[in-house]
């Protein structure tokens, strides 16, 4: 009798899930029909974007520009500088959330398989160092060509993780990585991302004049500037520290998230979180 | 039918693509009972729309449109104006990646709330916990 009623109630849920459904479809082919989006695909660039393409790099107009290349990064931690910092906090505070739900679990020290055959080993070397490589080059390169602080990052957990599936967890730990570790370094690249966020106000400290947060190169009324040239490279000021925090960040991020999670699941004897006391 | 007229069909079947498989994963997300499946819709939901916002930022040049990448430092003002003819929109692009990380975020506190509900209730059917819930109530 109650598993039917509810059995029944999930009928009538569906019903109503697909009506809403097919009500969203034709809305949506409504809105793009009549030209909600403009025309599509767009033939000329919309205002705020040109704009933002013209003055990426753009030495004639100094108080307007980023000088970098790149003007996906440009607009990433110049432009929109505030909206990514708190979007890094939104994925600390993820991680934390996950340390949280899944805590009371211990790092397994012992050994628990010795990995795979020495030629998955051996080709997993390579692969891992060249991705390395790749990825230093993703997040040091950021402002020149295309990349930046989250696919540097990302590509080093993935290197992680193929570490994990070759060789095993213990050697993971015998390299030195553990989650703690994960976590100081995950807080200390935060902190110091928001200690350069923060360096311009030390001009309105000292008393020589204006300067904003997340300040980047000369403004109107400001002079501060971050340095925009490494001798004759362009360095583009915060886009270059922060491409390189945030490879750190993220990096430390999924690797921890990994970890958590893979402990958890080999670790069944422990309990969790305290709903079985 | 030109290139032109070409170009704006494929679009349109790409367009109609995504709004059907953001609805589709909408209904999975509703639908199935399994925990996991529910966040695999929820990332084929999240994908579709990050899928159609680069596509509204793409724009039909003559001749190949480029990445909103300069490849050299720009000599004069004429070098800007000429590299805006041909590049793609940049802020799709940038929103998009934000919302790739921030759709980790949630994915992974989502998987580790499954895997605290496994560990609660022996199974990732959603169901389980509505007919204890109802049990809890008869009682």
């Amino acid at each position: 009798m109650n598993s039917r009623r509810i059995r029944m109630r999930y009928r009538k849920r569906d019903i109503l899930v697909a009506m809403s459904l097919a009500i969203l479809t034709l809305a949506l082919a409504m809105v793009l029909n009549i030209g909600g989006l403009g025309i599509l695909p767009p033939r000329t660039l919309r205002g705020l974007a040109r704009s933002i393409v013209v003055n990426a790099y753009n030495p004639w107009n100094t108080t307007l520009t980023s000088y970098s290349l790149n003007a996906v990064s440009a607009v990433i931690w110049d432009y929109r500088g505030i909206d990514t910092i708190f979007e890094t906090a939104v994925l600390m505070a993820a991680i934390t959330g996950v340390a949280t739900i899944l805590r009371g679990i211990t790092d397994a020290k012992e050994s628990r398989g010795r990995g795979m055959s020495i030629i998955v080993k051996s080709s997993t070397k390579i692969v891992v160092i060249l991705t390395l490589i790749g990825s230093a080059s993703l997040s040091i390169h950021g402002h020149l060509t295309p990349g930046g602080g989250f696919q540097a990052g990302s590509a080093i957990a993935v290197t992680v993780s193929l570490i994990i599936i070759a060789f095993s967890l213990q050697f993971l730990y015998r390299l030195g990585i553990s989650r703690e570790l994960m976590l100081k370094i995950r807080y200390a690249a935060l902190v110091t991302i928001l200690i350069i966020a923060l360096v311009p106000l030390v001009l309105i400290v000292l008393g020589f004049g204006y300067a904003y947060i997340l300040q980047n190169q000369v403004k109107e009324d400001s002079v501060f500037s971050m340095p925009s040239k490494f001798f004759t490279t362009p360095l583009a000021g915060t886009v270059f520290i922060f491409n390189v925090l945030e490879t750190i960040t993220v990096a430390s991020a999924i690797t921890y998230a990994i970890l958590t999670i893979l402990v958890y699941e080999g670790d069944k004897s422990s309990h969790v979180g305290g709903l079985n006391e | 039918m030109n290139n032109l007229d070409l170009l704006t069909l494929a679009f349109s079947v790409a367009v109609t693509t995504f709004v059907i498989n953001i609805a589709i994963a909408t209904y999975g997300i509703f639908a199935k009972h399994n925990l996991v499946k529910k966040i695999l819709a929820l990332t084929i939901f999240s994908d579709s729309i990050n899928m159609f916002s680069i596509a509204i930022g793409f724009r039909v040049v003559d001749g190949y449109p480029s990445p909103p990448i300069l490849e050299t430092e720009p000599r004069n003002p004429q070098d800007l104006l000429k590299f805006a003819e041909v590049s793609v929109d940049p802020l799709p692009q940038a929103f998009v990646i934000t919302a790739i990380v921030i759709g980790f975020s949630v994915i992974t506190f989502l998987l580790s709330l499954a895997l605290l509900y496994y560990k609660y209730y022996q199974t990732l059917d959603i169901r389980v916990a509505v007919e204890v819930g109802e049990h809890e109530e008869d009682v």
